[in-house]
């Protein structure tokens, strides 16, 4: 690079040496519209040929040896979990005792049975939806609050003083001991539910958003700056994109801790919910209930995050990911 | 003061600059003249304070002392007409290639119909056509510059900082760029200020040529190029003895600074 200044006649001699390929457009010529990419268009004659071919050929032992490799990973896996099933159903249909014990829990057969008996009740869609909508609530609160509030903290010096040692210190507090003053706080239990909810996955995306504003090249803004724009442009065309990836990561912390949240604030102070279920099956001795009522929190707190996981690799689609995402379309 | 064509036109004066980064000065008692509609080739070696000059002009780092006119008006921030044009790509990732160069017409108000139909205009300028709907990380390094380049004029510039925008480019790329800089450039009313440490790209593209200096007073000798733009890059061994001369003089008077300072 620094060479440059004193090159005396190099640019000559690159072209004289890259000219003599006939076949390839030469892109010294000014030609405005180039079907190829300029700089990728150089001229490398005979080589060309050969080594694509072996390329192809890698490329195809490569995958014929990934689609074995891959059905033997899920031969794997699923060996692995019916194993764990299989287990369960051992231990607990012999009354195992060792040390741990295994007569009081409920078998694999019973759980299924009970599941399915459940999947028929009004309680259980009532339970579902009362959770969902407390997630919904409180995690979707979490977010336009989290986002904001990390943002204002991340561009604003006032703000982040303001804000900050606030943050820093209820930070570590968890979520689920605030569930006293949740219930001194509210009037109905139900707000006071979401309000747990909502601080549990307010924190990660704080801090998630703060750090990603931080870590904002700072090319964007001045690009944008420059071309005109003022503050408000910056942060609708720069800091609001431009922090999604960091956003997302978040979000997805939050969305489990928000999960972990209602359902113990559920099992503590509420009427009905999966967590109010759950614990209230083992008050009456219903333990198929209790493992019922744990499979259906697993199930929903991975729909959740796999939601969030989806949305965040639609809206950061410009990402450079590994793979086809360097590949140019044509 | 001025004739009435050169009020319409842009210059930039600079006068007695002094710029710094936390009380270490970069550029010293810096006073200069960009005329209007001239291309002003910035030649130093690295860290002699060529970008710190065109955050400058561009109003992203405000000088200590001294100030930057533009048409007689002192610069007090960055804004639109100042636009600066960046090595590695300012183009936003999450835009398609359409939609950057739309960006600083949406900025100005530019009504979606009318802003679709310019930037059209100048992805097909800059050699971009079928490229419109391309992410940023999709295009290979000299098409992302074209679009920036597209970008950057479609906001009607009156002025553009050009901070080696070639630098990370090969050899050819670079001079079909350099030639297509100056095909577009020869379209607007723009007046370039391209910074660079290649001297045969100044050469190529420059009507006067600035040296600056790592340290000292920042401007060096300021040399007219008399024929300009007659010189690619990619040839610059012309039978021209004059021409031959005048890189000679330009070389020595880069290698004199770096050496006497």
């Amino acid at each position: 690079m620094t060479r440059a200044g004193v090159r005396p006649s190099a640019p000559a001699d690159v072209t004289a040496l890259t000219v003599p390929d006939p076949t390839t457009p030469d892109p010294a010529i000014p030609d405005p519209t180039p079907a190829v990419p300029d700089g990728e268009s150089g001229g490398t004659g005979g080589g060309i040929r050969g080594r694509n071919q072996g390329g192809v050929q890698g490329r195809i032992r490569g995958r014929v040896h990934g689609r074995r490799a891959e059905v033997t990973g899920w031969a794997l896996r699923v060996s692995s979990l019916t194993a764990a099933l299989g287990l369960w159903q051992v231990l607990t249909s012999h009354d195992v005792r060792l040390w741990l014990r295994f007569d009081r829990l409920p078998t694999v057969v019973e759980v299924a049975h009970a599941f399915a008996a459940q999947l028929g009740t009004a309680t259980y869609y009532a339970d579902l939806s009362a959770s969902l909508g407390r997630i919904v609530a409180g995690f979707g609160l979490a977010g336009v609050l989290g986002v904001s509030v990390g943002v204002l903290v991340g561009r604003s010096r006032t703000g982040a003083h303001l804000v900050q040692p606030l943050l820093e210190v209820l930070r570590p507090i968890p979520a689920i001991s605030l569930v006293p003053i949740a219930i001194l706080l509210f009037p109905t239990n139900e707000q006071g539910i979401v309000f747990i909810t909502f601080v549990a996955a307010f924190f990660p995306i704080v801090v998630s958003t703060r750090h990603a504003v931080r870590a904002l090249p700072t090319i964007w803004e001045e690009a944008v700056l420059t071309l005109g724009g003022g503050r408000a442009r910056v942060l609708v065309s720069v800091v609001l994109p431009g922090i999604l990836p960091g956003v997302f990561g978040g979000l997805s912390v939050g969305a489990g801790v928000s999960w972990i949240c209602v359902i113990s604030a559920e099992m503590i102070s509420g009427e009905y919910g999966v967590g109010y279920r759950t614990w209230q099956a083992y008050t009456i001795v219903d333990y198929p209930g209790v493992v019922v009522g744990m499979l259906t929190i697993g199930v929903l707190g991975w729909l959740t995050s796999a939601s969030v996981e989806l949305l965040g690799r639609r809206a950061t689609r410009w990402l450079p990911r590994g793979g086809d995402g360097t590949r140019s379309a044509s | 003061m001025t004739a009435p064509e050169q009020t319409v036109r842009a210059g930039v004066r600079l006068d007695g600059l002094d710029v710094g980064y936390q009380g270490r000065p970069v550029l010293r008692d810096l006073s200069l003249t960009v005329r209007a509609h001239e291309i002003l080739v910035v030649l130093g070696p690295s860290g002699c304070g060529k970008s710190t000059l065109l955050r400058t002009i561009a109003g992203l780092q405000p000088p200590v002392t001294g100030q930057v006119l533009v048409d007689g008006e002192p610069v007090r921030g960055p804004g639109m007409g100042r636009a600066l044009v960046f090595q590695d790509d300012g183009l936003l990732p999450w835009r398609t290639v359409a939609r950057n160069v739309e960006l600083p017409m949406a900025i100005r108000g530019v009504s979606r119909t009318e802003r679709r139909r310019v930037a059209q205009e100048w992805i097909e300028r800059v050699g971009l056509a079928g490229s419109e709907r391309r992410l940023p990380r999709q295009l290979s390094g000299g098409m992302r510059q074209r679009a920036q380049l597209a970008r950057t004029l479609a906001g009607e510039p009156r002025i553009v900082l050009m901070d080696e925008p070639f630098g990370a480019l090969d050899t050819q790329t670079r001079a079909t760029m350099q030639r297509l800089l100056v095909d577009v450039w020869r379209q607007t009313d723009a007046t370039v200020v391209f910074v660079t440490h290649d001297v045969d790209e100044a050469l190529a593209l420059a009507d006067r040529i600035v040296v600056l200096s790592l340290t000292g007073p920042a401007v060096g000798e300021v040399v007219d190029v008399p024929h300009p733009r007659t010189t690619p890059t990619d040839a610059p061994e012309t039978d021209d003895p004059d021409r031959r001369r005048l890189r000679e003089h330009v070389l020595a008077a880069l290698t004199d600074r770096e050496r006497t300072h």
